[in-house]
């Protein structure tokens, strides 16, 4: 009983962390991949290569590999630590990466996690690239459930395995701190979105 | 088997003495102001025995309102006595010391990994690939290349690392001595390890004192080195000593009222910091995003590293051997700790010394990937040469990066083009009387006290240069902006990057 009610008071935390994002319009430029950038970035980098074989240039620089760099380097932003603590607070970032740790290491793997993976990538994917024209505080309403429900899960599985009295403690501290970070510091998010 | 150890162990060090020599004096492109004061000080106790200041042989040394450990110093010193006072011999310490930490690294691997795994072949394998990983680094390269005394504090520490293993196979106390002795020299190389040091001493106590036999000389030695370490330990309370942690101390940015709101606010920059240095942006992305610290584009690790690393740290919790599974997990939380203390945060330099862990669970991904596919042999040849493939791609693109791309793009991190300005002022010294440097020039003081002790120059703003009495020869050298000084332009030093922008105008007046 006392470890659901822990699991409540955690998912509240996370919901009061999210519920800051509302202020925001949009996350800010590392969160997005465009062409018009890939094109701009190839274009200084191929000028800076003065001298070098042309056949070198184009293998260096060249649409298909910038393409997938970025790709791959903006889905990370949305597992980063830095964006998770802000999104989700000091406790929900500990919680996705704890869900991780624990749907990789835990066998047989649960058919709904995999589908959380694939909605994680498909929700960053979208939003990283198409940006659609519906409210942002709406389009991340997907990305929030699936990275909680990590946390949740991650959350439930520390608690109940090893010293679970420690670990409990544990998270009850980290759930101040969150509670704290929110009340101390409101506005944190905009180092990472722009406001409305 | 040794033999062959030695072999390699000499060939991972020439490798990386060839990547961190090769164009070192013009790439990175100038030398950093913390490098300028090293070599002003390192000249002056070669050529009369003391500081900057006059202080004779002192433990550390002022510069620029904080102090500096003195091995790196006193190394570049020695440095200097060869090479004389080139910027050469101010980063040959670094670039020495890096590579040789290879060779450590590489046989600490072996070392440890032998006492998990019997087959030799794979062992070396192993290690080698640690090795070849460490000589390739962006992160450990990039510093390598430049006067850093963590570089060399890396060394010390690896090489203390590598003997605490030693003593967990032979439980002879004469190679927990050594490693004490390295312990010390690493406290006395580079700041960030005040607090990593005691901590470090503390839990090997813990951990090796276990044993009834070695615990007399196990204590018996911390003790020493304790007290060695003493001098150094009390002039970090002192107000000097503390004068760096509050220039860059986290917890002055933000002042609260209420004490206990303050306290709160601590403790929450202090994790989040923390927690920021295993963002993954910083680690695979941006870096910390300073132009010294990195080439744009790359992070500290190669993106291809990252499913390695995930899958060491799956795999972490098999290992059975005690030294090597609390090892890694020790340094990865121990790595941050003084960091976090400090702004910017995450900052690469001062989280050098995760590079090991890092390295090691990189390694041991590997070694996991090997496991998981031991049936499948066209799979893993298959992943394995991918993978290959995209490091080879991967550290193509860096190398062009770095030597192509980044001393056009970098010049101003390292101090712009301050060497030219003082080369061109000491070839038209004598024309004047007086030298007049505007105050918004990127060249402080001690750049023109490194290539031009004898040319005394006199810093002045702007608006003073119009007062000064124009019976004299006088020459002002200034950025380009939009103030004109009455005179006349007669050169100017341009910077390397792409619209050649002016760095400097040298005007007489």
């Amino acid at each position: 009983m006392k470890k659901i009610a822990l699991l409540i008071i955690f998912f509240i935390t996370e919901i009061v962390t999210f519920f800051r994002w509302s202020s925001c319009w949009l996350f800010k430029e590392d969160f997005y991949f465009t062409f018009q950038n890939l094109s701009t970035q190839l274009l200084i980098s191929a000028n800076e290569e003065k001298g070098l074989p042309l056949l070198l240039i184009r293998l260096l620089h060249n649409k298909i590999t910038g393409f997938l760099w970025g790709i791959l380097q903006t889905f990370l932003q949305y597992i980063d630590m830095r964006f998770l603590y802000e999104f989700l607070g000091i406790a929900g970032a500990v919680g996705v990466y704890l869900g991780f740790w624990y749907f990789f290491t835990k066998k047989p793997k649960n058919k709904i996690f995999w589908l959380g993976i694939m909605t994680l990538f498909i929700c960053t994917l979208i939003e990283m690239i198409l940006m659609p024209h519906i409210d942002f505080s709406k389009r991340i309403i997907p990305l929030f459930i699936v990275l909680s429900g990590f946390s949740l899960f991650g959350i439930w599985e520390f608690v109940t395995n090893g010293k679970s009295r420690i670990r409990f403690a544990g998270i009850v501290l980290l759930i101040i701190l969150s509670l704290c970070a929110l009340l101390l510091f409101p506005h944190s998010q905009y180092s990472m979105c722009l406001k409305v | 088997m040794k033999r062959i150890l030695w072999i390699l162990f000499c060939s991972f060090v020439f490798v990386g003495f060839a990547l961190r020599t090769y164009k070192v004096t013009t790439i990175p492109p100038g030398l950093y102001i913390d490098e300028v004061s090293i070599g002003i000080n390192a000249y002056d106790i070669l050529t009369t025995g003391k500081d900057q200041f006059g202080v004779p042989h002192p433990l550390t040394f002022a510069a620029f309102g904080e102090y500096k450990m003195p091995v790196y110093i006193y190394l570049v010193s020695g440095a200097m006595y060869f090479f004389g006072k080139t910027e050469f011999a101010i980063r040959f310490p670094s670039i020495l010391f890096g590579s040789m930490t290879i060779g450590v690294l590489f046989l600490l691997f072996t070392k440890a990994l032998e006492i998990e795994i019997k087959k030799e072949k794979i062992v070396l394998s192993l290690s080698s690939l640690g090795a070849i990983l460490l000589a390739t680094s962006t992160w450990h390269l990039q510093f390598s290349r430049a006067g850093f005394e963590a570089v060399v504090a890396l060394f010390f520490y690896t090489c203390a690392l590598l003997f605490f293993v030693y003593f967990w196979k032979n439980k002879h106390i004469f190679y927990f001595v050594f490693a004490d002795v390295f312990l010390f020299l690493t406290f006395y190389t580079y700041d960030g390890y005040r607090l990593i040091i005691p901590i470090t001493i503390l839990i090997t106590l813990l951990f090796f004192g276990k044993e009834k036999k070695q615990r007399r000389g196990l204590i018996t030695s911390s003790i020493v080195l304790f007290f060695i370490l003493m001098p150094l330990v009390l002039f970090t309370f002192t107000q000097s000593g503390l004068m760096r942690l509050s220039q860059t101390s986290a917890f002055a940015q933000f002042h609260f009222a209420n004490w206990l709101q303050q306290v709160l606010a601590d403790i929450v920059t202090f994790l989040k910091n923390y927690l920021s240095f295993f963002s993954l942006t910083f680690l695979f992305r941006f870096g910390d995003q300073i132009n010294r610290h990195q080439v744009s584009n790359f992070g500290l690790l190669y993106i291809w590293q990252l499913p390695y690393v995930v899958l060491g740290l799956l795999s972490l919790p098999k290992i059975k051997t005690k030294i090597i599974l609390y090892g890694v997990v020790f340094l990865l939380i121990i790595a941050p700790m003084a960091a976090s203390l400090t702004v910017p945060s995450p900052h690469s330099l001062r989280f050098l010394m995760a590079v090991l862990p890092f390295t090691f669970l990189t390694v041991l991904g590997c070694r996991e990937v090997g496991q998981r596919l031991q049936k499948k042999k066209l799979l893993r040849t298959l992943v394995f040469l991918g993978t290959f493939l995209i490091a080879i791609v991967q550290v193509g693109y860096y190398l062009d990066y770095y030597y192509i791309h980044y001393p056009k793009t970098a010049q101003m991190d390292w101090g712009g083009s301050c060497k030219e300005v003082a080369q061109n002022l000491a070839s038209v010294r004598n024309q004047y009387s007086a030298i007049y440097i505007d105050s918004n020039l990127m060249c402080v003081s001690e750049y023109f006290l490194f290539y031009t002790p004898q040319i005394a120059v006199r810093y002045v703003g702007f608006n003073q240069v119009t007062k000064l009495k124009n019976d004299q020869q006088i020459l002002f050298i200034k950025p380009k902006n939009k103030e004109i000084p009455p005179g006349q332009l007669i050169d100017n030093i341009y910077l390397q990057n792409l619209n050649h922008d002016v760095f400097a105008q040298f005007w007489k007046l």
